[in-house]
């Protein structure tokens, strides 16, 4: 059943109970008060399923009367608090800043006091009673939802697409009925409905303390504050069923509001399930993803490679990773699978066609090609770190010996590092120094760290740093150190030089090449042909997956090339003069970069 | 820079809790204010009153003040709460300061007790289901807080009671003390034995909302760039759980267990009622019944008191814990 059937199914039956509780809670209102000590106390029964009381008034009837008050009152109250919320929340966001401000202290006023506190207090202050416990709970429920629509105005007020909207001369009415309507709508009916199983449980909270109707009354509370005096007569049914029928009740009320969340705010349940999705299985024990389908065949299906090393099959003698027609898709609907390196290939719609590749001892293999061209994919690949849902086909070497991702895995940080793309790859609140150790505060880690700092330039106080306090440039280069530190043979840097200003580009794949030159195999992703340029060895054209062009790093730099498309690739670089590719190239054009 | 900013910020915050409390009590003092309930004739019966001579009815008037205005009765209370004096409470005949003090003994801590085991198990929980989201153990523990934030506390005291009270017979069914012992006969095992049920239910219902919001945090962390890079890095399984996501989740599920003291304080009042513990919480519930109104704004304070506390000790905690906060900016 997907999500929304159930949320449906869910809310009707919310809905369903709601009326059975107000048909029955009402028919049986003459029931509920009737004494009969003919029938006093009776345990659970056919004729009474919930038995009797003291008085032989019958539980169920009691039961239902007393839960049609929780749902009145709820109701009423979750109506009365979206209104409430509603108005503040409005007023709040476009009432200039010293209403803002006032608002502000009210709401944080009310959720400041205990609940049951306020209610207690507006409860009295109302004279008690079944209508001064009802307009208490009715009173309190709209600070939550208030902070929402008040955030979600603000929000939309500065958003790009209303202020376009508003300079494009549309009317004021019709931006609120597009834009605002549509986005405070469903958040003030999933308030509502979220407001509904709280407001049922403050009510029956207000009359279990004896703030509401007098005793005697069939509201829930009354009737369970009752049952304690009998409690220990063994009457034992006098507080289990209405305590039962009244969780039941609320905790369908909670089912109902998520399921309306389910149904009107998908985006945001998107979201939070999407976060569920994303984690590779096993990863809080294992740590590594299972490998479902990320075996690698011995004997490959696929043989239609254009790819120019076609003829190969054994690695490259002196290669210490080799890929040989290594093939990747995925299945459509799968989600992305991300990883930090990586520009995440599978949701561009990368894919791999037959590619081979070598990495060599002491050289940098630069792979170039249009974004979505399968560069990054073929980065994941080499270091094992591929989506769980990737069908990989082909064979990975590992010195001349045949290996599987799960393998290349177990080689993380120690044989192969990785210099992911994204900064965020850093743990933000953890000291820089224990980030390059993983923890390991033994003096030789300590110093190798410094050591490894020292080759890039940095500080080594900034061991005592947090991440967040270098600059772009700096954690770079810190990204490079702890590759270093790893003391990897292989080399995976995928894109490591975004935004950072030339000079510091240059700076860092100064460093590469020194780690090429102590004996690094290193396999350099980028999308800007100087770099490839300057440094490389070997030269990797991709494009739609497959490895269009390749040659020698001296044949790139001397424009020993005739391969159209890298011609092509190269003149619409930006520092050759931008030019706009022939129609037959043009898919790097549509990439944003290069 | 940094100490001369954290103070900054600390006294912004303490002059924002201060407005706070001025506001609630004011709101406080004007709804009971507003109350129609005769403290008069629900303290002393209508009855009675009847056969009061007009002379000691007006004595009565005076001694539950109904016969000044409310404003000027603020103001009396205002003042006198500055110095400290916060009144006489009608119902228990002795000042409101001396009852807040005896009842916060016997409640806080219960309450304590039950705030950090909760923050405790349900960090624990949340911890365990999100680094298995979908697993067994994730599913029974979501619903188990499903369960629990979906049942009303009182209810979920008086299983407590049905079961280890009255089926069981493990504790006694109620107040903090055993019934017809003189208060300085009491032992510390005999207030140990009436604590326990309101500890466990309190823990037992305070673990949902921590545990959910653990869960959620660890999830969110272990599919973070960060916990990838440290995968790629050969960190896993513990060493990526106590290296990176264990710091990420546990300072926002600190100071949300702190935020939510005043639910703690809520299901308190409740628990107590149920297990008829003399404390802070019955202590409300009956200044409300009775109309004791110096009682009610006293706790009422008081109880804002602990809250914007427990906020601002948040909100501190935040600052001195994380470095983002505590140092704050980029070096260049």
């Amino acid at each position: 059943m997907t999500r929304t059937k159930r949320a449906e199914l869910l809310v009707s039956a919310t809905l369903a109970a709601i009326v059975i509780v107000l048909v029955f809670g009402t028919l049986s209102g003459e029931e509920a008060v009737v004494t009969d000590f003919g029938a006093k106390n009776l345990a659970p029964s056919v004729e009474h399923i919930f038995g009797t009381d003291w008085l032989g008034r019958d539980m169920l009837s009691r039961t239902l009367k007393g839960l049609s008050l929780s749902v009145v009152t709820g109701m009423a109250a979750s109506v009365v608090s979206a209104l409430m919320a509603l108005i503040i929340g409005v007023l709040g966001a476009s009432g200039g800043k010293r209403t803002d401000a006032a608002l502000g202290m009210l709401t944080d006023a009310c959720m400041g006091l205990p609940h049951i506190l306020l209610m207690l207090l507006i409860s009295l202050a109302l004279g008690g009673g079944t209508y001064g416990a009802a307009t208490a709970v009715a009173l309190t429920h709209w600070p939550g939802l208030s902070r929402v629509i008040r955030g979600e105005i603000l929000q939309l007020k500065e958003s790009p697409y209303i202020k376009i909207a508003s300079k494009l001369g549309s009317s004021p009415m019709n931006i609120f009925r597009n834009h605002y309507l549509v986005h405070l709508l469903p958040q003030l009916v999933t308030g509502t409905v979220l407001a509904f199983p709280h407001a049922v449980i403050h009510e029956s909270s207000l009359t279990f303390l004896g703030f509401g109707p007098g005793s005697g009354e069939p509201a829930i509370g009354v009737i369970l504050s009752e049952s304690m005096q009998y409690l220990m007569t063994g009457t034992w049914w006098l507080a289990l069923f209405p305590g039962v029928s009244l969780a039941a009740l609320t905790m369908l009320l909670f089912a109902a509001g998520n399921s309306a969340r389910v149904l009107l705010l998908p985006q945001e349940e998107a979201l939070a399930a999407g976060g569920n999705k994303r984690i590779p299985s096993g990863i809080g024990r294992s740590g590594l993803a299972k490998s479902s389908r990320t075996e690698v065949n011995r004997q490959s299906q696929i043989d239609d490679s254009t790819s120019s090393g076609n003829a190969e099959t054994k690695p490259a003698s002196g290669a210490v990773l080799s890929v040989r027609n290594l093939t990747v898709s995925f299945p459509k609907e799968d989600e992305a699978g991300t990883s930090p390196g990586f520009v995440n290939g599978e949701a561009s719609g990368e894919t791999l066609k037959g590619v081979d590749a070598d990495l060599r001892r002491g050289k940098i293999t630069a792979v170039i090609g249009a974004s979505g061209s399968g560069k990054s994919l073929l980065g994941e690949a080499m270091t094992g770190w591929i989506s769980e849902t990737a069908q990989v086909s082909g064979k990975i070497c590992l010195n001349g010996e045949e290996t599987t991702a799960d393998r290349l895995r177990a080689l993380s940080g120690k044989r192969i590092s990785v210099i992911p793309q994204r900064l965020s790859g850093l743990d933000p609140i953890k000291k820089i120094g224990k980030q390059i150790t993983r923890g390991d505060g033994s003096k030789k880690a300590l110093e190798r760290a410094k050591a490894a700092l020292a080759k890039v330039n940095l500080d080594e106080k900034l061991m005592e740093r947090y991440p967040f306090e270098l600059s772009g440039g700096m954690a770079r280069r810190l990204l490079i150190a702890m590759a270093i530190f790893d003391g990897a043979e292989i080399i995976i840097a995928d894109e490591p030089s975004p935004g950072i200003g030339k000079e510091e580009t240059d700076r860092i794949l100064t460093y590469f090449r020194a780690l090429a030159d102590d004996g690094a195999a290193m396999l350099l992703i980028t999308h800007e042909l100087s770099a490839a340029e300057k440094y490389a060895d070997e030269i990797l054209v991709m494009r739609s997956g497959k490895i269009t062009d390749r040659l020698s790093g001296d044949d790139f730099r001397a424009g020993r090339f005739d391969n159209p498309y890298t011609r092509a690739l190269y003149a619409a670089a930006p520092e050759n003069g931008f030019k706009m590719p022939e129609p037959e190239f043009a898919d790097f054009a549509r990439g944003e970069v290069l | 820079m940094s100490l001369k900013r954290f103070g900054v910020f600390t006294a912004k915050k303490l002059i924002r809790a201060a407005i706070l409390v001025v506001v609630v009590s004011t709101a406080a003092f004007a709804l009971s204010a507003l109350s129609p309930v005769d403290p008069l004739s629900a303290n002393v019966g209508a009855n009675a009153l009847g056969s009061m001579s007009a002379e000691q009815i007006e004595k009565l008037e005076s001694y539950w003040g109904t016969d000044t205005p409310a404003l000027e009765r603020y103001l009396n209370w205002a003042g006198d709460f500055i110095k400290g004096d916060m009144g006489t409470s009608l119902l228990y005949r002795m000042p409101v300061s001396e009852i807040i003090g005896e009842k916060l003994a016997a409640s806080l801590p219960v309450m304590i007790t039950a705030w950090v085991l909760s923050g405790i198990l349900g960090f624990a929980i949340g911890a365990f289901s999100g680094s298995r989201p979908g697993s067994l153990g994730d599913k029974i523990a979501r619903t188990y807080c499903v369960v629990i934030s979906g049942t009303p506390s009182f209810w979920i005291a008086i299983l407590a009671v049905m079961i280890f009270s009255i089926w069981l017979g493990i504790f006694p069914v109620s107040m903090s003390v055993p019934a017809g012992v003189l208060s300085d006969m009491v032992t510390f095992s005999d207030r140990l034995k009436h604590a326990v049920l309101p500890v466990m239910v309190l823990t037992l219902t305070g673990v949902a909302q921590v545990a959910m919001h653990t869960r959620e945090k660890v999830i969110e962390t272990y599919s973070s760039d960060m916990a990838r890079y440290a995968l790629m890095r050969g960190e896993s399984g513990r060493k990526l759980f106590f290296g990176h996501v264990l710091r990420h989740a546990l300072l926002p599920a600190v100071t949300l267990h702190m935020a939510s003291l005043g639910e703690l304080i809520g299901g308190t009042v409740l628990v107590e009622q149920v297990f008829s513990y003399p404390g802070l919480g019955q202590a409300a519930v009956n200044a409300g019944v009775g109309g004791d109104l110096p009682l009610l704004l006293g706790i009422t304070v008081v109880t804002a008191l602990m809250v914007f506390g427990a906020n601002l000790a948040a909100d501190i905690i935040y600052r001195v814990v994380d470095p983002r906060m505590r140092r704050g900016g980029s070096l260049i």
